[in-house]
Parts: C-alpha cells; sequence; structure tokens
C-alpha cells in the first residue's frame, strides 16, 4: 500500500513540476526567447538559438500575445514567421483573448504593419461588432493589407447607395487606395456611374517614351553589353543614331523615335513601335521632372529581360524572360534629384518560338514606397 | 516472456517500416508511381455512400494531401496577393481540424492565376512536417503544429523566383531536407538538416524554370541515397550526402512531370520517356526510350505491367512497361464535361484508375486489355489540380475549398 502511494505521489510531483516550470513561459523567458527569434537571418543564421528559444515560446499562452506582437516591431520577415508561429499556438491553445491590450496594440499605427494585421485578425476572429466599426477607419492605415479592407468596404457601402453618394464613397476610397487591382476595380465602378478616371494618370505610368531599336540579341547575348545609348548614361543623345541588329544580313541604322502609350496601364509594346523581332534589344528613355530632391520607388513590368537606369543609376536588372508581366512585378527605390531626372531602360527579346514569347514590352510607374503615385511636377496637382 | 517477444516485434516492424507503410509522407507516395496494388477505395463513390467526409479549407491550392499516422497534412494559401501561407491538420477518422498553422511569405507570390503559392507539396519523415511554398518558404512543424524551425529561400536569394509560379516538392532523407529552385533568376537545390533548417549544401542547377520534384533513389550497399533532379537539358542524380554529381544524362527532360522508380529501374520523362536501369555504382543505363510516351503536366502511373498516362486534353495512353510499346490510346468520350483539362497525376487502384480534370470533374475506368471503360463519373464542383494521396482505405483530394476523404463507412 505505501509503494503505491509513493508512486501517486511521485506522479503528482512530476505533474506539479512539469505545470510550474513547464506549461507556460515566464515573461523573462519570453522577452528573452523573442530576443533571440529576432537574430535569426538568412541562410540559417541564428537557427540553433532560435530552435531552443521556440521551445518557450511554442508554450506562451494567450495572455502573452501582445507582448510577442511587440517583438514584430523589429523582426525581419524570416523572425515574423517565427514569432507569428508561437502566436498562432498560444491561441489555439486556448484561453479568453486578451481584447483590450490587443486593442491597444493595433490602435498604435507605429507597431508592425503586418503584426497589427494578426492583431486584427485575431480580435475580428472573436468580435465582429468591433470589426465593423473599425474596417472603416483603416481607409489611410500604413499598413497596406488593412488599407485594403477599408477600401473593399467603401466599394460595398457604394453598391447599397444612390449614384451620387457612391460616387463620392469611391471617390474617396480611389483617393487612398494604394494596389493596382482595387485603383482598377475603383475605376470600373465609377465607369459605371459615368464617372471616368485616367487609369494611367490615377497610377503613375509614364505613357511618353523615346524609343530606338533593334540592336543585336542574337543567343542572348548582349543583356550584359552596353549598345547604343547603353555606352554613356550621363549623356543619352536623343539625336543620335546607331548601328542596329542587321536587317536580312543588311545594315541597319537607328535612330531615337518619340511614342505616347494610350494604353491605360501604361504598356509600351516593342513589336508596335520596334517590330516583331526575335533576338533584339531596344532602349527606352523617359524624363521624370521632380519638384525636389525626393525618394521614389520605380515600378516596373516587363516580359522580357531588362534593366533600368535611373540617372545613369542601375535600379533594376532582371535576366529573365517570358514568364508573366504586372506593373509592380520589379521594383528598386531611387532618389530623385529636384528637376529632370532620366530613366532609360533596356528590354531584351530572346529568340523562343513558342506562341506566347512573342511579348515585347514594359510599362514603368513612379510611386512613393507606399505605393502612392508620385505625379511629375510639371503636371497639374494631383487629388490624392 | 510473451510481451518482451510482442513488443520487439512491435519494434521490428516499425523499423522496417511496415507501420508507416499505409501512410502518404510525400508528392505522388512512395517512389512516385501513384499505384496502389490492394487499397479497398469506392469506386462509385457519392455525396451519399463513400465519401467519409468533406472539410472546409482556409485557402486553395495544387499541393497534395499527406497522410502521417492519423494526421491529413495539406498546405494552402490565400490574400489577395497569395502572400498568406497555410498548414492545415486534419484528424483522418473525423474530419476535424486538429490545427493550422499560418505564415506570411517572404518571398515572391507571383504565380499563374489557376495556381496558388500552396503549389508544393509538404513532406514528412514521420516526426515533423516540412512545408514548402511557391514563394520558396519553407516550415518545419512538429505533429502538433509547433514550429520547429523556418527558412525563406527567397528571403535570402531574391532572384529565385518564377512569376509564373513554382511547384516542386521537397523530399527529406538522412536528416536533410532537399529543396529544388530552379527558376531563371537564380537557380540551386538546397539540402537543409532537418533538424536545424541550416544548409548542409547547395548546389548551382541550369538557369532555367523547372516545375518538376526531386526524387529520392534509397541507398544500395554500394552507393548513397540519391536524388534525381530535373532541369533543362539534363536529370542529374547527386548524392544526398553532399549534393556531388553521381551522374547525369542529357536530353530533352520533361520540366513539369517527375519521375518514377520501381526497384532498381527509373522512368524519367526525358525525350519523351526513358527507361533506364540504376548500377550499384549509381551510373544510369538506358533500358528503352519511347518519344510517344510523353506528358504535359502529370506524371507517369507505373503498374507492374503497364504504364499509363493521361494528357491535358484527356487523352490516355498505356504502354508496356518492359518495352515502352504503346498498348493502347482511349479519349475521353465525354471531353465535353471535362473543361480545362488533366493536371493532376491519375491514382492507379488495382486495376481501376481515378483521374481528376481541373474543373473538378472525377473518372473512375477499369483498366481493360484494349483500353479502359469509364465505370463511374462525380463532380466534386471546383477547381482541382492536386494528385490525391491513399492511406489505407482511404483516398484523399483536395481542391482549393475543400479536402475529402473518399472511403467506404466501417
Amino acid at each position: 500500500m505505501s509503494k503505491t502511494l509513493g508512486i501517486i505521489l511521485a506522479i503528482f510531483a512530476w505533474f506539479t513540476i512539469q505545470w510550474t516550470s513547464g506549461a507556460k513561459a515566464d515573461e523573462p523567458d519570453l522577452k528573452a526567447a523573442i530576443a533571440t527569434i529576432l537574430q535569426v537571418d538568412k541562410e540559417g543564421k541564428g537557427h540553433e538559438a532560435a530552435i531552443e528559444a521556440m521551445q518557450v515560446l511554442n508554450k506562451a499562452t494567450i495572455a502573452q500575445v501582445p507582448s510577442i506582437l511587440v517583438g514584430m516591431d523589429d523582426a525581419n520577415p524570416l523572425a515574423m514567421n517565427w514569432l507569428r508561429a508561437a502566436i498562432e499556438g498560444a491561441v489555439q491553445r486556448g484561453g479568453d483573448l486578451p481584447k483590450s491590450e490587443l486593442i491597444t496594440y493595433f490602435d498604435d499605427r507605429s507597431h508592425s504593419h503586418l503584426g497589427r494585421l494578426l492583431a486584427f485578425d485575431l480580435l475580428t476572429g472573436s468580435d465582429n461588432a468591433w470589426a465593423s466599426k473599425i474596417i472603416p477607419t483603416l481607409i489611410d492605415d500604413p499598413s497596406l493589407p488593412l488599407r485594403r479592407k477599408a477600401i473593399d468596404h467603401y466599394v460595398e457601402v457604394a453598391a447599397k447607395q444612390t449614384d451620387i453618394e457612391a460616387i463620392g464613397s469611391l471617390g474617396f476610397a480611389l483617393a487612398n487606395a494604394r494596389e493596382t487591382d482595387q485603383v482598377t476595380k475603383l475605376r470600373d465602378e465609377l465607369a459605371k456611374r459615368n464617372v471616368q478616371v485616367d487609369l494611367s494618370r490615377q497610377l503613375g505610368f509614364l505613357p511618353k517614351w523615346q524609343l530606338v531599336g533593334p540592336f543585336e540579341h542574337a543567343n542572348e547575348a548582349n543583356f550584359n553589353t552596353a549598345l547604343g545609348p547603353e555606352i554613356d548614361l550621363q549623356k543619352v543623345d536623343l539625336k543620335a543614331e546607331f548601328d542596329g541588329k542587321p536587317d536580312d544580313g543588311k545594315p541597319r541604322k537607328i535612330k531615337w523615335i518619340a511614342y505616347e502609350t494610350s494604353d491605360a496601364s501604361g504598356v509600351v509594346n516593342l513589336n508596335n513601335q520596334i517590330g516583331k523581332i526575335k533576338g533584339a534589344i531596344a532602349y527606352g528613355y523617359a524624363e521624370f521632372k521632380s519638384a525636389a530632391e525626393q525618394n521614389v520607388v520605380i515600378r516596373y513590368g516587363c516580359i522580357n529581360a531588362t534593366k533600368v537606369w535611373v540617372n545613369g543609376e542601375l535600379v533594376i536588372n532582371e535576366e529573365v524572360y517570358h514568364v508573366g508581366m504586372d506593373p509592380d512585378q520589379y521594383s528598386g527605390a531611387v532618389m530623385l534629384k529636384a528637376g529632370i531626372n532620366q530613366i532609360v531602360v533596356k528590354v531584351c527579346q530572346n529568340e523562343q518560338t513558342e506562341p506566347w514569347a512573342g511579348e515585347w514590352m514594359f510599362q514603368v510607374r513612379v510611386c512613393d514606397e507606399t505605393g502612392k503615385t508620385v505625379l511629375p511636377a510639371a503636371e497639374p496637382p494631383s487629388e490624392q | 516472456m510473451f510481451r518482451v517477444q510482442c513488443l520487439m516485434a512491435v519494434a521490428c516492424l516499425a523499423a522496417i517500416g511496415i507501420f508507416s507503410g499505409a501512410d502518404w509522407w510525400q508528392f505522388r507516395g512512395p517512389n512516385g508511381t501513384c499505384y496502389i496494388a490492394d487499397a479497398k477505395i469506392p469506386i462509385d463513390f457519392t455525396d451519399a455512400k463513400g465519401i467519409a467526409w468533406k472539410v472546409e479549407l482556409p485557402g486553395k491550392g495544387p499541393s497534395s494531401p499527406i497522410v502521417v499516422g492519423n494526421k491529413v497534412i495539406v498546405t494552402c494559401s490565400s490574400g489577395a496577393n497569395q502572400d498568406q501561407l497555410q498548414v492545415v491538420c486534419v484528424d483522418a477518422t473525423s474530419g476535424k481540424i486538429l490545427w493550422q498553422q499560418r505564415f506570411w511569405a517572404t518571398g515572391s507570390c507571383r504565380c499563374h492565376p489557376l495556381s496558388a503559392n500552396a503549389a508544393p507539396t509538404p513532406t514528412t519523415d514521420g516526426k515533423f512536417i516540412y512545408a514548402f511554398f511557391s514563394s520558396n518558404d519553407l516550415a518545419c512543424l512538429d505533429l502538433d503544429g509547433n514550429l520547429i524551425w523556418y527558412r525563406g529561400f527567397s528571403f535570402d536569394f531574391p532572384k529565385a523566383r518564377n512569376d509564373t509560379g513554382m511547384s516542386s516538392s521537397p523530399i527529406v532523407a538522412r536528416g536533410l531536407v532537399v529543396v529544388q529552385i530552379e527558376s531563371q533568376g537564380k537557380s540551386f537545390c538546397a539540402a537543409v538538416d532537418s533538424k536545424t533548417g541550416e544548409t548542409r549544401w547547395q548546389v548551382d542547377r541550369p538557369a532555367d524554370a523547372s516545375w518538376s520534384s526531386p526524387m529520392l533513389i534509397p541507398s544500395s550497399p554500394n552507393r548513397p541515397d540519391l536524388v534525381l533532379l530535373q532541369s533543362k537539358g539534363k536529370s542529374s542524380l547527386l548524392s544526398i550526402l553532399d549534393g556531388k554529381s553521381v551522374s547525369e544524362v542529357e536530353g530533352q527532360c520533361g520540366l513539369i512531370p517527375s519521375s518514377s522508380l520501381v526497384g532498381d529501374r527509373l522512368y524519367i520523362p526525358l525525350d519523351g520517356t526513358t527507361a533506364f536501369d540504376l548500377d550499384p555504382s549509381g551510373q544510369l543505363k538506358k533500358v528503352w526510350n519511347s518519344p510517344r510516351l510523353k506528358t504535359n503536366t502529370s506524371s507517369l502511373v507505373v503498374a507492374p505491367d503497364q504504364i499509363l498516362t493521361i494528357e491535358r486534353n484527356g487523352v490516355l495512353n498505356s504502354f508496356d512497361a518492359i518495352s515502352g510499346e504503346r498498348k493502347w490510346q482511349s479519349r475521353l468520350a465525354d471531353g465535353e464535361e471535362i473543361q480545362g483539362g488533366f493536371w493532376a497525376t491519375p491514382i492507379m487502384i488495382h486495376d481501376h484508375f481515378y483521374f481528376f480534370a481541373q474543373n473538378g470533374q472525377a473518372r473512375v475506368a477499369k483498366i481493360k486489355a484494349d483500353g479502359l471503360e469509364v465505370v463511374h463519373k462525380f463532380d466534386f464542383g471546383e477547381t482541382m489540380l492536386g494528385s490525391p494521396a491513399i492511406s489505407g482505405d482511404a483516398m484523399y483530394v483536395r481542391g482549393d475549398k475543400h479536402l475529402w476523404k473518399i472511403a467506404n463507412a466501417r
């Protein structure tokens, strides 16, 4: 009998120790674990210590979720996912969501955009009324996924309004929309109500170009070879004449041609302007007048191998052919100078013979880091 | 004494993998043959019978389910930009979702609208799950959904991306998780430590897109485990231990369908299909080549006596597995119902062929000497790109919105 009692007591003691020491993460341990996760970086850096730290974080309680969310403020995209997994686990283990702390965290827009998005998802899951109240206020949120929700909300609202009211709602949403699919949707909704939006201008596409080509690119040989205007990008001479890709073995002289695209998405179709030529390179040149020195992002779509320079500085370099194209496919941050800025694109067409490999085109727009259009200084002031 | 013997017997069975034999741990199951001799899967399943459960998924994906023990694991992706990654664990008996983990993609999420970030099928070593995505994010979770480690290969190498999407599924063996990331911008094959996620080796691959999956070739006394890779212009065998090349064959390699292994015979989508025997040192000896044995997207189904293929347009072919000669060709009589064609690799269970069209139309056909006879039709009613998983007498089928268990009631 005493032996049985001893076993029972031992089991009880073991469970007590497990419960008190291992069942949840203490706050100092949690902070140390978060700090360790923040050291995770490329190519598995910091993994050994982080895996140890996850032993703590994988025991976090739902009450500790706000602390982990705050940790996301300093996390790189990899560490964000380690921390997110800890939060997802804590929530699924159950307990009462610390709503008040989560709302305080969410309301502070200086916190991590993705952390706030996760807080929003957690709060929405438990309180639809809160979500309904908060979504319209997210229209200018710095977190674009949260802003998306507000834009969608105003589209839904407009569907139930009179045309006059709807135009107001949709126009308000348009002024705050940052993502191309939503801007396009708003353009379409406004068009249904007889309001025309210049999509190209709204999204900041550059319509006016000087084009020159074709240069030789047989066997994809010249992606990294400076040809024509690329030889001196600081002094692009729009009156220059170049030796182009031979035409049926005969020498070909080529010059710049002025072109303004009317495409709503700013697409410059080189097959139409230069010709349906395989194994060829074309250059495009555009000027962008900036009122002041400012940081912008060049957002660029191109279905061909391509490079982009701004004032001679290489900002995009993608030797990739025929894998699709969309307006924000590639991007590069650049500091514009006050006055005229020179943008040069190099668009390389290869010799693939598949029916879908005939396209030769590009599109460029200029934005701030959130995707807000930056228009040239000469343009009238924007309503954005 | 008897109990000790029983325990030893159990341990031995577990060691040789008998217990795991009922599981489906990777894309296209063991050896990638998609042929099961003895599962008792319902043929005439309908909503009323033969479907044990149906569970709603939080996102879409062409990836296949995997089964480990009584857990069905499936990956999904969602969001306006396909940047929300999910790993979902479903109880195989009840269909109840046991847990979900969610992540944010750290690489490019661009893909063809038909596809999704959750295109690669996850894999498992029985203790951990390795979930891989088109954005080249790789998460290691335990079977309770706890994160062990997380890698982002496109975060490491931003040019490792394909804007039509990537789909190569990882494999795990010898304590290494192998991923094949081949694109025009940055192309490589890497093995990471399954316990830590740290890179053990990484080798460059041809700078061109490949959507096919690496295949494990188990070791023999004279060679280590090998990894078969299909790339533009060649197929390569690497040692899993260090990534060093063991042998290579050049030719027009299929870049979407993957290879199959039966014993020491390899069927590689190379110049149509080429059958090779693997010698003890890991060299490939060509047995036959069949230029006509070619698939667009789905992989071969390799049964003991024949190889079956389905083309995107619903044309079915049977080839002799010994000679590579075509036995018969058949076209689905009801092709007009099969809009979008076939992407998923079918499954052959004994003498019945199960195939799944993009629009959710499923067909079960009995294989005959000179063709096949469709014996059952079912409409799942949603986009279906992933191949099914088989475990025991159950088939798990995933669409863009749901996961189904096809099994007879117990």
